[in-house]
């Protein structure tokens, strides 16, 4: 009943809702940046555009090849900068540029935009040379609108009325404070001194940086609305998950799927000695943790290279089919065994394990060092008997995590995961223990229990009307 | 979307009506660091056209004084001016944020609880709408914000009688644009365009110091305009809108459809490009492809209806309850009709409104249940609206279920009510009531 209770629990705080990832300042926007760069004898601008969805889909409407609407959109920011130095507006030229789109809401994209333009060389003159720079582009458009002047190479800059650090990380990365209206900042002035020899010219973003969905950290200044960023999933809620998590994986070391730890825990128990107890439950902590995550990795690398929002319906189906199959395969077994009359949960009975597990399992447990009962089993085996123990990615925690998928809190999902295997390996250790400090006592105990027999027939029931909920939950989105 | 514009202006006018007209009378004893002369400042620079300087103002007195209720409840407020400004709704979770931490400083500010009323409309949320306006007239009674919250937040969930009621309320307190500008609404659904006109020009003549507040005003009057085929008055009115706004965007809208209903297409698209390039909502969007079609550009116009989705999209994706546009589009264009009717029902469901009651009869009409589509049909015209494309919509249904002869009389009401009720569907119409 814990565990389902447990379950049920996990996946009510699971269905908490997502938060679209939508552009942080509103899908509307068009936000521009420039770097103002005097460096050596030139001044250098980078100048950095980020369209929100809405307005890169118009431009994407209209757009030929992407390298030549770069191209052509560089030369006309170009003629829409003002750089006036010492009174004269000097002509700026692009370049370099780079273009990418990264992944917006919806399944929609958005732009980036990186040109660098140069001016001519400037002369060192006598007094220092007063700047001033206009950025007159998209005007009436709203959005983040930010300038900075960093000097590099042998140039200096005096006085500028613009910062020299850029608080969005050169719109890669808002900041997000909610009392604070985003900058509106499109002029500078500056008196600086220009080198007299080529200085360096401000460097492209690499291509997988420009093309990251865009970003919104958290102020670290202690800035207003710092609790805002954790709102949607607080930490009371986390926290709560992580402990049923917890008690979960404890339980779960009772079902039949892990009934080879529990003797493992057994024998290491009788052979007395407490660091292996210690050890086995860290083996078993970490090769179960490592056999989820690998799928979960596999997971979130196949969403580098999909836009999550086109690959999430389809990965919401098959993981919800994946459960429904899970849950369909523990209660065909169920059935079975139980017209056969056969125990269950016996722990030397290996007609579970090929059901409940996957069948490749038996073959790695091939010597079943425990099963020969006769406590021989050295350091190797205890290793071979904590692998095999977690190794494989078990259908309870299969299904953690992929509900956390098809919420598309994958990282939080395999923090539960994590919790779930460490309460895993404390039953499994503390059986141990137990063992170790009350042997004789412990011996005599069956782990046969009418509790421990019904559990796994719950299990199927609930996995399988989880799996059935997360089907219909998915099939919209695909239909 | 269009009523979505019209409540969040109506709603700013409501807020800047108690600001001018001092008519917030509220704890004073807290007004310590924003008094009386602050607001009469704000207000000031409100008229001033900058918005945002008065927010970024207000924004480094809170970053100053983190737990003065008064400077963020006002930043809340105008946050929403800005959000209206701009059409940009990721401005309404600042407004949220600081009217909440107000709101929750200090439980006793009606103002603050008026806001999070006002928010709530303007996000479409009429049920959370509803107790948050009677909270804050529970503290307040004469808290005029709070009055037009709750009439729009009651007439949108379709209890019409208990909203027009509060609007006769607000109209009580004293002659401002928002109070005329919501009995003019009211008319407009009791079906007396005429007597909303009077009370457009009523609105227009309480005036305003602020330049957009009237050409807003300017604005609605010339739309009923054009319904009442008044084109001349009504492109008067888009004019004289934009002189006092100059690039009043939704006064270009206006003239747009002031082209569009003296057939002007060509010049009507061009106009509607340049309102699609500075406010991307779906309403114009819409209007532009459909425009472009009667232009005869159904490559331009696939384009523009192409936006229309990518808006709906990302309007979902935020949160923002977008249901009765959406379905009316999809089934205007024989999207996917059955999902729209989902949708129409559960826009129902959210503000059982004769605007969701006549979606839901539309949904039911094209996808071909016209019996139980008539029962929704008369919901939506219950109050006696003389909405063209309510009436076209009963037109299409007495259609289905009696032919030509039975709905004639229907589309020629449709007709009478607005002559350009519909771009799409109002050529249709005169084809079936001849």
């Amino acid at each position: 009943m814990r565990r389902l209770i447990g379950l049920l629990v996990v996946f009510a705080v699971l269905s908490a809702p997502a938060v679209a990832n939508a552009h942080p300042l509103g899908n509307f926007t068009i936000n521009h940046y420039s770097r103002v760069q005097p460096s050596g004898d030139r001044v250098y601008v980078l100048y950095v555009l980020d369209m929100a969805e809405i307005p890169t889909f118009r431009e994407r409407q209209a757009m030929g090849s992407p390298e030549g609407y770069a191209a052509a959109t560089a030369r006309r920011i170009a003629r829409q900068l003002e750089l006036v130095v010492d009174g004269e507006r000097l002509r700026v030229i692009p370049v370099e540029h780079a273009i990418a789109f990264p992944p917006g809401v919806g399944g929609l994209k958005t732009l980036r935009l990186q040109v660098v333009l140069r001016t001519e060389r400037i002369a060192r003159a006598d007094a220092p040379r007063s700047l001033s720079y206009r950025d007159m582009t998209f005007p009436g458009r709203i959005g983040w609108k930010e300038v900075v002047v960093a000097p590099a190479g042998a140039a200096i800059v005096l006085s500028s009325s613009a910062p020299q650090e850029s608080i969005s990380g050169e719109l890669l990365a808002y900041p997000k404070d909610l009392l604070r209206s985003p900058p509106d900042v499109t002029a500078a002035t500056a008196s600086f001194e220009p080198g007299t020899s080529p200085g360096p010219i401000p460097r492209l973003a690499s291509q997988s940086l420009l093309a990251q969905r865009v970003a919104v950290r958290t102020p670290t200044d202690g800035g207003f609305a710092s609790l805002v960023a954790e709102r949607d999933l607080g930490l009371g809620f986390v926290l709560l998950s992580l402990v049923i998590a917890l008690f979960w994986g404890a339980a779960h070391a009772f079902s039949p799927g892990h009934g080879k730890a529990i003797v493992a825990g057994y024998l290491v128990g009788t052979r007395g000695r407490v660091c292996d107890a210690l050890m086995l439950g860290v083996i078993v902590t970490v090769t179960h943790t490592a056999g989820v995550f690998a799928l979960g990795g596999v997971t979130l690398l196949l969403s580098a290279f999909i836009v999550p929002e086109q690959l999430y319906p389809w990965l919401n189906l098959v993981s919800a089919l994946l459960v429904v199959g899970v849950g369909l395969t523990i209660l065909r077994w169920r059935i079975r065994v139980w017209r056969r009359g056969n125990p269950l949960g016996h722990v030397h009975d290996h007609g579970h394990d090929h059901a409940h597990h996957h069948d490749h399992r038996h073959g790695h447990d091939g010597g079943h060092p425990h099963d020969h009962g006769d406590g021989t089993a050295g350091r190797a085996g205890l290793l071979g008997i904590g692998i095999s123990a977690g190794i494989i990615p078990c259908p309870t925690a299969l299904v953690v995590l992929l509900a956390a998928i098809s919420l598309q809190r994958v990282g939080y999902g395999l923090v539960l995961i994590l919790a779930f295997s460490v309460g895993l390996a404390v039953a499994v250790t503390s059986i141990g223990l137990v063992a170790v400090l009350a042997r004789r006592t412990f011996s005599r105990v069956s782990f046969d229990g009418a509790v421990i027999r019904a559990l796994p027939a719950m299990s199927a029931v609930v996995v399988l009307g989880l799996g059935v909920v997360m089907t219909l939950r998915a099939l919209p989105s695909v239909l | 979307m269009r009523r979505r514009i019209a409540f969040g202006l109506a709603a700013l006018v409501g807020v800047l009506a108690v600001v001018l007209g001092g008519g917030w009378r509220g704890s004073d004893a807290t007004a310590r660091t924003v008094g009386r002369e602050d607001l009469a400042q704000l207000v000031g620079q409100f008229s001033a056209g900058s918005s945002r300087s008065v927010v970024r103002r207000l924004e480094s007195t809170a970053s100053a004084h983190p737990n003065d209720t008064r400077t963020l409840t006002l930043l809340g407020l105008g946050y929403q001016q800005v959000a209206r400004e701009t059409a940009d709704a990721s401005w309404l979770p600042r407004s949220r944020e600081a009217l909440g931490r107000a709101a929750s400083a200090d439980p006793a500010d009606s103002l603050a609880v008026s806001g999070l009323a006002q928010l709530a409309v303007t996000q479409h949320r009429f049920r959370a709408a509803i107790p948050l306006a009677h909270r804050a007239l529970r503290l307040d009674p004469e808290n005029t914000v709070a009055i037009g919250a709750l009439g729009d937040a009651l007439v949108a969930a379709g209890h019409h009688r208990e909203g027009f009621r509060a609007y006769d309320r607000l109209a009580g307190r004293g002659p401002s644009v928002g109070a005329y500008a919501r009995v003019a609404t009211a008319r407009q659904l009791l079906g007396r365009p005429a007597a909303a006109l009077d009370a457009m020009e009523l609105a227009i003549e309480a005036g305003s110091a602020i330049p957009e507040q009237e050409a807003w005003a300017l604005t609605r009057y010339g739309t009923l305009l054009v319904a009442s085929d008044r084109i001349e008055e009504a492109d008067a009115a888009f004019r004289g809108a934009l002189r006092l706004s100059p690039g009043y965007v939704h006064a270009q809208a206006g003239r747009a459809r002031v082209d569009a209903a003296r057939s002007r297409f060509g010049d009507a698209a061009r106009r509607l490009r340049r309102v699609v390039d500075r406010l991307p909502v779906p309403e114009y969007a819409i209007l532009l492809g459909d425009v472009l079609a009667r232009d005869g550009r159904p490559v331009a116009a696939r384009r523009a209806y192409a936006l229309v989705s990518t808006l709906e999209r990302v309007l979902a994706a935020n949160g923002v309850r977008t249901e009765l546009q959406t379905a009316i589009f999809d089934l205007d264009h024989g999207i996917r009709p059955r999902a729209a009717l989902a949708r129409a029902r559960a826009a129902y469901r959210a503000a059982p409104g004769v605007s969701t009651a006549d979606a839901v009869a539309w949904g039911l009409a094209r996808t071909g249940r016209c019996a139980a589509a008539r029962g929704w049909s008369r919901r939506a015209l219950v109050l006696g609206t003389k909405d063209g494309l309510f009436l076209f919509h009963r037109g299409m249904i007495e259609r289905c279920l009696h032919g030509d002869a039975v709905a004639r009389p229907w589309f020629a009401r449709a007709l009478a009510a607005n002559p350009t009720f519909s771009l799409r569907w109002a050529p249709l119409a005169e084809r079936l009531a001849a």
